[in-house]
């Protein structure tokens, strides 16, 4: 039985590792899962699980099981493994839940249309729910709909993914927003290698990436760079979290940028980003140049 | 005679979020263009256009050559700024891509190899 464990939440490098264990215990082919040790439920580490164990799921059952059964149905709650449709955003008013849209011809929207829908519609749902919290969904909207358009407008046009999730948790007590977006796609070695741009590594794309180096012209590529400026920014004072490949990238507000090899290989890319609350509304503008 | 296409109707959404679906904006423009035809974009109830959007809009404006010839409506603040912004950097492309602020330099980029290593 494979124990998942996430135990820290204070810690951003500790998440990764635990993130990066949790994936080698999935990959490593157990079908039954025991998340007694999940404590702390992130996006960054519970929504790579969640695509991972979905992907397995549909191979054979699974099991989840827990001798925590608060935790459990914390889980569950979020629509841990399996995620809710983009289609059925907003069924539940009282959650936001894991929300994942995967591409195949039994959709009824192109994957373009999905992903302008997440784009929006999870936006929204984030808002809402921050209905009680007026001036803070105010000031964070434009940042999340950038985040979210940029990102999935990165993931329509170089992914060439399977599917494309996505969650968000915010901490009233904390003052923070964390959300993750996640891809199942070729990841940023692949897609610059497919453009004749020759990379050394995945750590190499990934800084390529974030240079704003674009795989299809050199007036593209402003989305990742610009969005890791927004949210490490004095305004919203946050964390970000990049992974592609073995390659991953962490900065925080006011300290040096952390990028190098992490042992377990994500096929795709994630991109997750926790924000403090900002005290006045955010343009985004000054960070899109 | 200007012609007047409704980028919500478009879209069929208040948020332009991703460069392909200008797609079905430029269709609508190419069809409505003819002799001493202007066009004019309504951004009415669009509350946020994405800088790729907006990219994409600008770059093909300007490579039919119909500056002139597209007018912007209704925009509100932040969509304004967004198609200025693009417009802008469209006119004065970007030289610098070194972003030092975001990314380390490769000699830092070397000593962080094992991202888990505790140091």
């Amino acid at each position: 039985m494979a124990k998942l464990v996430l135990t820290h939440d204070k810690n951003p490098i500790e998440r990764i590792r635990q993130l990066s264990s949790n994936i080698a215990k999935v990959e490593g082919g157990d079908p039954q899962f025991d998340v007694t040790q999940v404590d702390y439920i992130t996006p960054l580490t519970v929504l790579p699980l969640a695509m991972l164990i979905s992907r397995y799921r549909q191979n054979r059952p699974i099991d989840i099981c827990s001798g925590n059964p608060a935790k459990l149905a914390q889980l569950l709650a979020i629509g841990f493994p399996s995620g809710v449709p983009y289609s059925k955003l907003g069924d539940n008013p009282n959650v936001v839940p894991i929300c994942n849209v995967v591409f195949d011809s039994s959709s009824r929207l192109t994957p373009i249309e999905a992903l302008e829908a997440i784009a929006q519609k999870y936006g929204d749902l984030v808002m809402s729910h921050l209905k009680e919290h007026n001036e803070i969904a105010d000031n964070y909207r434009e940042s999340v709909l950038y985040f979210l358009s940029e990102l999935c407008d990165n993931i329509s046009e170089h992914s060439e993914a399977q599917s494309c999730w996505v969650f968000a948790i915010f901490w009233p007590n904390r003052r923070e927003l964390e959300i993750c977006i996640a891809d199942d796609g070729i990841g940023l070695r692949r897609r610059y290698d497919r453009a004749g741009i020759g990379t050394k590594d995945h750590v190499d794309a990934l800084t390529q990436a974030i240079k704003g180096i674009s795989s299809k012209s050199p007036d593209r590529g402003y989305g990742i760079g610009s969005s890791i400026r927004l949210f490490t920014s004095d305004d919203l004072k946050g964390q970000v979290c990049l992974i592609s490949g073995n390659a991953c990238y962490f900065k925080e507000a006011g300290l040096d940028p952390r990028l190098g090899h992490i042992p377990v290989n994500w096929h795709g890319f994630i991109f997750s980003a926790r924000l403090h609350a900002p005290t006045k509304r955010v343009s985004v503008i000054p960070y899109a140049q | 005679m200007k012609n007047r296409i409704s980028i919500r109707d478009c879209l069929n959404s208040n948020t332009a979020a991703l460069r392909a679906s200008t797609e079905s904006i430029f269709e609508r423009i190419s069809s409505a263009f003819s002799v001493n035809t202007t066009v004019d974009l309504d951004f009415a109830e669009i509350r946020f256009i994405s800088r790729s959007f907006a990219h994409s809009l600008v770059s093909w404006i300007d490579s039919v050559g119909s500056r002139e010839k597209i007018s912007f409506s209704n925009l509100n603040q932040e969509v304004s700024q967004m198609l200025e912004l693009v417009r802008h950097t469209q006119d004065v492309p970007r030289t610098d891509y070194t972003r030092s602020d975001i990314a380390p330099s490769d000699d830092e980029i070397e000593l962080q190899r094992d991202f888990l290593e505790v140091r």
